[in-house]
């Protein structure tokens, strides 16, 4: 498969968030500021390209019976040095999306394309596969985050766009708010795909 | 006495794993479809939960930190996790079979069900003092998770046979329901 | 004994990727160390001013303050104290420092570390809330409805991260007449 067709696939065919309907607890977790859900998104990418590429490198030496553990630790690695690296370098992030950053071990799409793609593929389009769902997942993040941002605090990457007559509702920025927004903005992508 | 009460209250209405934290959504939207597999999923919840939670505060306690190895507990937790989930499993298999045909594939996604290996974390940050605030918040939360679950199972059943618009269908409307319940739970702010 | 080798290919694999994330750890500590003190110095900076350089005191008794800074310029004339305090918060420890003037009132508080919840206890990182405690020597409580002079208003849907906060401020308002003694 060439690597324009699996970026493709990941963003649009079969998007992790909104044709998947994976990864939504970090979705309505972090998506309170458009910057965290862009932030969460290459964090997951990078743990979704590198596990992808060594579940890949090792899928001729790993028994069925211990693959899912094996991925597991892999995926776990991946995720304990994000922590690290973001830790170091980027602790502004590390904090606003603390919890989720481990939680990105249990996303389900990072266990999902290890299972049905790198498994069962070669080096390269795993590669493309894990870059190609992590963008698909960073653009829902990002939007998700963008429309909550918007409507709660009338800002986008905290610059304030909306004018102060414009009401702010706040209960986008919370809890309710995260379940509401994306389950219009789902109604919205099946809407956009329904047969003509 | 009390603060174990409080523990257990906060965790369970106050900090509600799914409604408040957004711990444990994945299964709570695949599961929540019938009220009867709702509660046999809570129940597995509370209980693979509790144990979790029992058996990471004595790694944590008795392994990572005395060997100075904290920095491994994401890797250490999550094996934990599935070795438990895998023996679950092989347990629900021969004592129960209905219970376990009707959980289907749910059962192993406990494992990655956030909401599992998240109280782990949050036992580790806020609760890792005594190993029954440990126990009791992971009870509270698995208890949350239940009534949540089987509160929202309540409502989708309800709504099954509405008018829904076709592009509402299915996760759409469960996620705007889902959202409501949420709002009522923001009402136990500032109980504790 | 089929479980042999499918098991030992897992104890490998655990293997080399502790090794690894051994090695990873052992890099990445020294540049963490340095973000801290970096961001340390920053706030000591915001909070004293003109701070050129400090002293820092640890504390082992006393409740909720694990430090103090002393800050001098570059004179070697008093600026002001800190306080480091930390509080429990919703996810984790909210670490906070205080900064005082010479007479031992709050010129400002800053944030250090918190892991809140993002979009409800990450507001008590913003100014917006930060900046009220200027000019404050009394200890405060969090009510829903602040009425007197010492009660500060809960953040929505973040009343454990509010009172984390104030938790600390209290603290450090306790001991800071004694700090500025002894010092």
């Amino acid at each position: 498969m060439n690597p324009f067709k699996l970026l493709k696939r990941g963003v649009v065919d079969e998007n992790p968030l909104f044709i998947q309907l994976l990864s939504l607890c970090p979705t309505l977790a972090v998506t309170t500021q458009a910057m965290n859900g862009l932030g969460m998104g290459i964090s997951t990418t990078f743990v979704l390209a590198g596990s992808n590429v060594v579940v890949s490198l090792i899928r001729k030496f790993v028994p069925s019976t211990v693959r899912i553990p094996c991925f597991i630790v892999i995926i776990a690695t991946f995720v304990t040095l994000l922590e690290f690296l973001l830790a170091a370098f980027l602790p502004d992030l590390n904090n606003a999306l603390g919890i989720f950053i481990p939680l990105i071990v249990v996303n389900c799409i990072v266990l999902a394309r290890a299972e049905s793609f790198a498994s069962k593929n070669s080096v390269i389009p795993s590669f493309f596969d894990g870059i190609g769902m992590g963008l698909g997942l960073t653009v829902g993040l990002t939007l998700l985050g963008m429309v909550r941002e918007l409507l709660g605090v009338g800002e986008l990457f905290g610059i304030t766009i909306l004018p102060d007559f414009f009401p702010r509702t706040i209960i986008m920025i919370l809890a309710p708010g995260a379940f509401i927004a994306l389950g219009f903005m789902i109604a919205l992508v099946n809407h956009m795909r329904r047969p003509q | 006495m009390t603060e174990l009460f409080l523990i257990f209250m906060g965790a369970v209405f106050v900090n509600n794993l799914i409604l408040t934290q957004f711990l444990g959504v994945c299964p709570f939207m695949g599961v929540s479809r019938k009220v009867e597999t709702s509660v046999g999923m809570g129940a597995a919840v509370i209980f693979v939960m509790t144990l979790a939670a029992a058996a990471s505060f004595v790694i944590l306690n008795l392994v990572l930190i005395p060997l100075d190895i904290v920095y491994l507990y994401n890797l250490a937790f999550i094996m934990l996790i599935a070795s438990l989930v895998q023996f679950v499993e092989i347990y629900l298999k021969k004592a129960s079979p209905s219970l376990y045909q009707s959980l289907g594939v749910f059962l192993p996604l406990i494992t990655t069900n956030c909401a599992i290996l998240g109280v782990v974390i949050i036992n580790m940050d806020r609760f890792n003092d005594s190993f029954i605030s440990a126990i009791v918040h992971a009870i509270g939360g698995g208890v949350g998770f239940a009534i949540a679950i089987v509160l929202l199972a309540s409502i989708r059943e309800k709504i099954e046979h509405n008018n829904i618009p076709a592009p509402f269908k299915g996760m759409p409307i469960s996620l705007i329901a889902a959202g409501i319940l949420a709002i009522a739970f923001m009402g136990f702010a500032g109980l504790i | 004994m089929h479980m042999v080798k499918p098991g030992l290919t897992l104890l490998l694999l655990i293997a080399v990727t502790t090794l690894l994330l051994g090695f990873v750890y052992d890099i990445t500590r020294e540049p963490i160390r340095i973000q801290q003190e970096l961001r340390q110095q920053a706030i000591i900076a915001e909070l004293i001013h003109g701070t050129y350089e400090f002293d820092e005191i640890f504390f082992e008794n006393v409740p909720n303050v694990t430090s103090g800074i002393v800050g001098y310029n570059a004179a070697g004339d008093r600026l002001g104290f800190a306080l480091a305090a930390t509080a429990p918060g919703y996810a984790a420890a909210v670490d906070i420092m205080v900064g005082f003037n010479l007479d031992g009132v709050i010129t400002g508080v800053s944030i250090v570390n918190h892991r809140e919840t993002p979009g409800l206890g990450t507001a008590i990182a913003t100014p917006a809330f930060l900046n009220q405690f200027a000019g404050r020597t009394e200890a405060m409580t969090v009510t829903r409805m602040p009425s007197g002079p010492n009660e500060i208003a809960a953040l929505t849907s973040a009343t454990i991260s509010t009172d984390a906060v104030i938790n600390g401020i209290n603290a450090a308002l306790a001991y800071i007449t004694t700090f500025i003694e002894e010092n």
